[in-house]
């Protein structure tokens, strides 16, 4: 979701610390595994977002200036098809990514999806069907 | 594997072009990350517990903000209706007492006052001083 290896670093401490202040509140009605993924996903849609507002970026220029980070990232060994992949995720909006991630490398079933996103496996579908046409069309038409 | 195998399905139904991909995660991190994330971890979690909660967060966050600025934005607003309708109703009701007045009072009367104005004034300030004059300086000074 973030390409920046810092970004992502930011992000994967304030979850393990949200998880470790807030474990006394899970009452064990969804896996551990989904409530973990409920907390990832939503801080990472906050990071962006407050990201935005503070760099006061719009979409389509924070898209650009992410893409900067394949090109200059140790972090990042991917060939040019993976690159142009990842340039085509940015181009989808943040929910959409989220599920076309969550999909596509994650492969989770959309039951699960559903439980952690909170929304219907119906529109998930069509969500990821929207994200991979998309990508598709960045990719190979463009 | 048979997850896997309905995930690629599925995504060959929408984008065969996008299945030949092969998929692989591109991105990496160093050997030690996941140990030296624990400790990093461990140390934040260490310190915000010896720091207690931060309050300024709180009071000045941004729906704190929000607020403020709209109590600010009310009260101008407030205030400048206040003035603007006290002013009017001042002058409407000067001009209307007047108007009364003079329509009303006989001019003579009017003329009289006026005339006496300063006489009265003049007798108020002299009866002042001779009552200053009468009491000792010593009690105007306890008094004090």
């Amino acid at each position: 979701m973030v390409l920046s290896h810092d970004d992502a670093n930011d992000i994967t401490q304030d979850v393990f610390i949200k998880c470790w202040n807030k474990i006394a509140e899970f009452r064990g009605d969804s896996q551990l595994f989904t409530w973990l993924y409920r907390i990832a996903t939503n801080e990472t849609i906050n990071f962006l977002k407050q990201k935005r507002q503070k760099m006061f970026i719009p979409f389509s220029k924070m898209e650009k200036k992410m893409s900067y980070f394949l090109d200059d990232s140790m972090n990042f060994s991917g060939d040019e098809i993976q690159k142009k992949l990842q340039s085509a995720l940015l181009k989808l909006p943040d929910k959409q990514r989220l599920v076309f991630n969550l999909r596509y490398y994650d492969e989770m079933e959309y039951k699960e999806m559903s439980k952690v996103l909170g929304t219907s496996e119906g529109a998930l579908k069509a969500s990821y069907h929207h994200a991979v046409k998309k990508v598709e069309k960045y990719i190979f038409y463009d | 594997m048979e997850k896997h195998d309905d995930i690629l399905k599925e995504l060959e139904s929408i984008s065969p072009k996008l299945a030949e991909i092969p998929r692989k995660d591109s991105f990496q991190v160093q050997e030690d990350y996941f140990t030296r994330l624990s400790e990093t971890v461990h140390q934040r979690i260490h310190d915000e517990q010896n720091q207690g909660k931060v309050i300024r967060g709180h009071m000045f966050g941004p729906s704190t903000l929000k607020w403020a600025a709209a109590f600010i934005v009310i009260g101008i607003l407030g205030s400048g209706y206040y003035y603007f309708a006290w002013n009017s109703f001042y002058d409407r009701n000067i001009a209307t007492t007047e108007a009364y007045i003079l329509e009303n009072v006989d001019e003579e009367i009017i003329t009289d006052y006026f005339t006496e104005l300063p006489d009265k004034a003049n007798k108020n300030k002299e009866a002042i001083d001779n009552s200053l004059d009468n009491i000792d300086e010593e009690i105007i000074i306890e008094g004090l």
